[in-house]
């Protein structure tokens, strides 16, 4: 997944396939493409992802004559997305594909499945539109790709990073109370011990006429849909924030800006998840496509001194 | 009418819609497709199938092919888009390359599956050459791509490909990956030419599994409603022995009850049908429906044995019709719905008429002149009518039959309101008396009503 578009998202996935060619049985595919980017595609794609012989691909019908590559269609989709059907195929040649997924993450997961029969492992191209692809509901592992196009400024580039790693290593709930959250999907509910109560709160929209309410079985709540900046500013207006602890389903559910949750949790509020990410890496490009650089080694270790994950320039291990 | 036209009418066929076992795509098209039938020629053939299936699939062997054979329906896609591009001769890309192969070898399996079936109108057609055309390699694998076996330039091409990296020499990589485009493209030609006199026989190949689909699902579901063959009768008359309506019967079993199966004739006089309330006389009207409905769509009926007469149209009037947009009271709304019912009875053409309670939202006395009105009229038609009323008529222009309604009169109340039909016989004898069952006070005291208003409505009876 990249922070923003030109963070070396297309290079990290390029090292990753490269990397596991000769090892495993690959399989790849993206998230949908919205109407916005879809112009885009068609006016200036280029294929850019390289994958190797016996990798499997999944794109749209409208985009695999963009292939730079020899492939056999192996599966067609019935369903269409905006760009056509899905198509499976598997690269006879090495070579570049453009790559366009499913449209919604239900399908995504049918469609990861179907590749792990036939693969060991299924990469995922995550656009920076869809988010919730990193749940890891969906995936295994996140890796995160950042770098000078989100920010020319060290410290907001930083920063940023930072606040993204923080929140995909929340801590758990206990595992008892997470199975039970894991298959709730609608509402507002109070935790107290193992009992979890549903809190009559239509809206988040108007959470100030629901003061009463939100508190009124004890200060841990479970917030199975998003967490709105509107929500955590909210409850910043509140006298004791330190005994208030939000659960929310995962990273993937946090819609607050950096500034209002790190506000809440330095004034002692506690921010859990039901399911951890695993981030595993971080990947750094130190140019931005202005034509501005950061020095890579002052850029991952100024990274490194936050973020405890690997931090690699996939350039420099080409 | 089309079936997906008649599902929106009759609630019991969307059931049966949903019921039937119909795996591809292909097939449920064919089905919704399918026009309600007045051909007897036609509807002989589709019952004749399902039956030739039905006896195809007691055999064990054949039963237990059948999981093997749907899932190959399952995957069997509608490639008309395809075809119709051939037709137009364009040149088919690779997707659409794919898709034919993957039919055809899709089909080929299916064919050697049901290989025995006695049916020439159920055998697809043999699509070796089209295999042929798109599989040079003769591995039948499910994956199609331009095979360097179909042009030597493309394996010496590829082979340079891959030992040139488009990293390290762009502009070599682009070279010979557009010239490997180039004969991709001719050999995509030729591929589309080559399988240009296929049109015509993988047309009838999609017809065919369409129509094997629907027939398998129809065999199956005979099993499973007790579905049997009726014979298409040439008089203006129909007549059922055992008529069922499997959607309510289904409801029924699963609470281990039992649907009572009625014998009914209709003939060129009207039918009039008097009994309780409760008594089932709008669900014996449902069941006819399904009935000829089930017929003239091609599948066996609901009934032990049925002799039934085809019909241009079936035109019913059964529930309240308050057209409350059009400022209609429910009285003037039915009586404008029967008016074209008579209009289009009267164009000579044979229906089949089911009307439940007619006129009952107004007055009896003018109420019942309503329905004798319509009972003269429609006895002057060519067709086929039964109508249900609370209303005592003369059985002088129609046969008249009651339901025999309930068992005993002495049943000590309390009856959950779901045990009465254990309590009523559905069946219908002949009557020739004028007057109506006296029933509704009996039922209104077994549904245990304020004793006050019972004792009042006794004393006013």
């Amino acid at each position: 997944m990249g922070m923003e578009k030109n963070t070396g998202k297309t290079e990290t996935l390029n090292f990753v396939l490269r990397s596991l060619k000769d090892s495993i049985r690959v399989s790849l595919t993206s998230i949908g493409i919205d109407g916005e980017q879809k112009d885009q595609i068609f006016h200036t794609s280029k294929p850019e992802i390289s994958v190797y012989p016996d990798t499997t691909f999944v794109t749209a019908e409208k985009l695999y004559p963009l292939r730079h590559l020899t492939s056999a269609i192996i599966d067609l989709s019935q369903r269409h997305t905006a760009l056509g059907r899905l198509i499976t195929a598997k690269a006879i040649t090495k070579g570049q594909v453009v790559l366009a997924g499913p449209s919604n993450t239900m399908w995504l997961k049918e469609i990861i499945t179907t590749l792990l029969h036939t693969n060991d492992i299924c990469l995922i191209d995550g656009a920076l539109s869809r988010r919730s692809i990193g749940s890891p509901s969906i995936t295994d592992a996140m890796i995160l790709a950042t770098g000078a196009a989100v920010s020319m400024n060290l410290d907001t580039l930083v920063r940023k990073t930072d606040f993204i790693c923080r929140m995909t290593q929340l801590k758990t709930v206990e595992n008892n109370l997470a199975t039970k959250l894991a298959v709730i999907e609608k509402g507002i509910y109070a935790v107290q011990g193992n009992e979890i109560s549903s809190l009559p709160i239509p809206s988040m929209l108007m959470i100030e006429k629901y003061k009463n309410v939100l508190f009124s079985c004890g200060k841990r709540l479970f917030i199975s849909g998003i967490l709105t900046e509107n929500l955590l500013k909210f409850i910043l207006t509140l006298k004791d924030v330190s005994e208030v602890e939000l659960i929310v389903t995962d990273f993937t559910k946090i819609f607050s800006t950096a500034l209002t949750t790190d506000l809440f949790i330095k004034r002692g509020g506690k921010l859990r998840v039901v399911m951890p990410t695993n981030l595993i890496a971080v990947t750094i490009n130190p140019f931005a496509p202005s034509g501005f650089a950061f020095d890579s080694a002052r850029l991952h270790n100024a990274l490194a001194e936050r973020i405890n994950v690997p931090i690699y320039n996939v350039k420099n291990i080409l | 009418m089309t079936f997906k036209d008649a599902i929106k009418k009759h609630q019991g066929l969307k059931i049966l819609a949903d019921k039937l076992n119909i795996c591809s795509s292909l097939g449920r098209q064919r089905l919704f497709d399918t026009t309600f039938s007045t051909e007897e020629q036609w509807i002989n053939r589709q019952l004749s199938l399902t039956s030739i299936v039905q006896t195809y699939l007691c055999e064990d062997i054949n039963r237990k092919n059948l999981i093997k054979l749907r899932a190959n329906l399952r995957e069997l896609h509608d490639i008309g888009g395809t075809i119709n591009l051939l037709q137009a001769k364009e040149v088919l890309d690779d997707v659409s390359l794919y898709e034919i192969k993957v039919f055809s070898i899709r089909c080929k399996k299916i064919k050697n599956l049901i290989f025995d079936l006695p049916s020439e109108d159920l055998t697809l057609p043999d699509l070796n050459e089209v295999i042929k055309i798109l599989d040079p390699e003769g591995i039948e694998a499910q994956q199609f791509y331009i095979y360097s076996s179909y042009d030597f330039n493309l394996i010496e091409l590829r082979k340079r490909l891959s030992q040139t990296t488009k990293e390290n020499d762009h502009t070599a990589f682009e070279e010979i990956y557009s010239q490997c485009m180039e004969i991709e493209n001719e050999v995509r030609q030729k591929l589309s030419a080559d399988l240009m006199p296929y049109i015509n026989v993988l047309q009838k190949a999609m017809q065919i599994a369409a129509d094997l689909d629907i027939v398998f699902a129809k065999a199956v579901l005979n099993t499973e409603w007790r579905l049997t063959k009726p014979i298409i009768s040439n008089k203006a008359a129909t007549a059922y022995n055992g008529l069922s309506y499997p959607p309510i019967t289904e409801i029924l079993e699963s609470k281990g009850k039992k649907f009572q199966p009625i014998d009914i004739s209709i003939g060129e006089k009207p039918v009039l049908i008097t009994g309780a309330n409760m008594a089932g006389k709008t669900m014996l009207l449902k069941s006819l429906s399904f009935a000829q409905y089930s017929l003239q769509f091609g599948f066996f009926v609901a009934a032990k044995s049925a002799s039934v007469c085809l019909v241009a149209d079936i035109m019913t009037s059964i529930g309240d019709l308050q057209n409350e947009e059009e400022g209609l009271s429910s009285f003037a709304s039915e009586i404008l719905h029967i008016n074209s019912i008579i209009s289009k009875a009267k164009t000579g053409n044979r229906y089949l008429i089911l009307i439940d309670e007619l006129a009952r939202t107004t007055n009896p006395y003018e109420g019942k002149a309503i329905v004798e009105g319509f009972i003269k009229v429609i006895n002057r038609q060519n067709s086929l009518c039964v109508i249900t009323t609370h209303y005592s008529i003369p059985p002088n222009d129609c046969l008249k039959l009651r339901v025999k309604g309930f068992i005993s009169q002495n049943i000590v109340p309390p009856i959950a309101i779901k045990d009465i039909n254990d309590h009523i016989d559905y069946s219908l004898a002949e009557d020739a008396e004028t007057d109506v069952p006296h029933e509704a006070i009996n039922l209104a005291k077994l549904l245990e009503i304020d004793s006050e208003w019972l004792s009042e409505c006794i004393n006013e009876e």
